[in-house]
């Protein structure tokens, strides 16, 4: 990765990036609002990563990759349409279009690489939603940041994200924190070359009670997070 | 480029309990009279809380009352990243072509939070007398880089030993020729000044 690439990889995973992942909580907030069953957040986080980050996002972002490498709009689209009916949960099905869509209207005026700016037409004309994985993924391939090191970004950005509203949920310290983002260091790049070999078909997720928690946030009285 | 035209957006932030949400109670019914078609977004800790409370007023249709959530950091959500309040802000401008302005409602914050320029055309900051009658003197960044400064609940001062002619008198100080009205929401009283504040800066009349 060349230095300018890297420095487009520091902005686009840096949370000062307005993607609107500030009010996401993929869930957590509805795990911690249940005062009764006791969290592991360690063994919560790995099971996200492992069982819903890495094999639905991840898969979904290595094939826009590879389809934004080969400029073919067509199947961007595809991919991200894929991705829409693989997100069970509606709040988090949102959130990702949300998510994707903020980051493309921050940068509708400012980036005029054609790929994008066709991409951006499609979701504006309904082909389908933007989905964050596919609109990171038009972005890391237009900026030559490697995929490998993308999708490291992807689940490293995630990681920063539900580990941030567990803080501000009140249940984890700051430097519990950056002793996960530590532990969990050496788990990223197998999942990143897992994710790299799977079929598009192969997507999906497996986490069941995450995906009720989410489902139950919807209907939750007092909410922080939109998911 | 999407082919609806941007709507004027109008903040409005303050502290908690100022009268954010009265404000809006008072000041999208006089708009109406005037013929104006306005909608709302809030953004709160309980994130229906307030939309249910304008819902339930009976002026605005529900889905002209959007909620979106902060989590928890509602100066961000309108400063550094209002993603999330700029998505709700197309979905209302493309639901509703012939709108005439989008409120934008912070939750309940400190003294020194603005606006980004890119999410309101403008922003009203909301204090009250029982808040302390000292708070324009603190100079926060709302006082001071608001389009316009409410201080609200004046019929209170007596009650809570404030000083409103000193406590405007340090907001026209602080403020130098930005405006400031006195307001008591609950009934009304300076709410035309702000409706023709809001007419004259945001919809050119």
């Amino acid at each position: 990765m060349d230095d300018t690439a890297f420095i487009a990889a520091l902005q686009l995973t840096d949370s000062f990036f307005p993607s609107g992942a500030v009010t996401l909580s993929h869930g957590l907030e509805t795990f911690l609002s249940d005062q009764s069953t006791a969290i592991d957040l360690s063994q919560l986080l790995h099971d996200y990563l492992e069982r819903k980050i890495a094999p639905c996002d991840l898969v979904a972002y290595a094939h826009a990759y590879q389809a934004a490498a080969e400029g073919d709009v067509e199947r961007l689209h595809q991919i991200d349409r894929y991705l829409n009916v693989s997100l069970l949960p509606q709040e988090l099905r949102q959130g990702s279009v949300r998510s994707g869509r903020g980051t493309l209207e921050t940068l509708r005026r400012i980036v005029e690489e054609p790929l994008f700016q066709t991409f951006l037409a499609g979701v504006d004309a309904g082909k389908s939603g933007g989905h964050l994985p596919i609109c990171l993924a038009i972005l890391h391939s237009i900026w030559r940041i490697p995929q490998h090191r993308g999708g490291c970004m992807l689940l490293y950005a995630f990681m920063v994200n539900f580990l941030s509203a567990a803080i501000r949920l009140g249940h984890l310290g700051h430097r519990q924190a950056q002793g996960l983002l530590i532990h969990f260091r050496p788990q990223l790049m197998p999942l990143v070359e897992q994710a790299l070999e799977s079929q598009l078909e192969e997507i999906g997720s497996f986490v069941p009670l995450a995906d009720i928690r989410a489902m139950q946030h919807a209907h939750l009285s007092v909410r922080l997070f939109s998911s | 480029m999407t082919d609806y035209a941007e709507v004027p957006r109008l903040g409005i932030g303050g502290p908690v309990g100022s009268g954010k949400t009265a404000l809006i109670e008072q000041v999208v019914p006089y708009l109406q009279r005037q013929g104006r078609q306005v909608a709302v977004i809030t953004n709160d800790i309980l994130t229906q809380e307030d939309a249910q409370r304008l819902r339930n007023r009976g002026f605005l249709s529900p889905e002209r009352i959007v909620g979106v959530e902060t989590g928890a950091c509602p100066h961000t959500v309108i400063r550094e990243d209002p993603t999330m309040n700029l998505e709700a802000v197309r979905q209302l401008e493309e639901q509703f072509p012939a709108l005439d302005l989008i409120i934008l409602e912070s939750g309940g914050d400190n003294l020194a939070s603005t606006y980004s320029p890119e999410l309101a055309d403008a922003f009203v900051f909301v204090i009250d007398v029982a808040g302390g009658d000292d708070i324009p003197r603190k100079r926060g960044l709302g006082v001071t880089r608001s389009d316009l400064l409410i201080i609200n609940k004046v019929d209170l001062a007596p009650y809570v030993g404030a000083n409103i002619e000193a406590m405007t008198q340090d907001a026209h100080h602080a403020r130098g020729t930005r405006p400031v009205l006195l307001t008591n929401c609950k009934t009304g009283l300076g709410i035309q000044d702000v409706g023709e504040w809001i007419e004259r800066e945001l919809l050119f009349v």
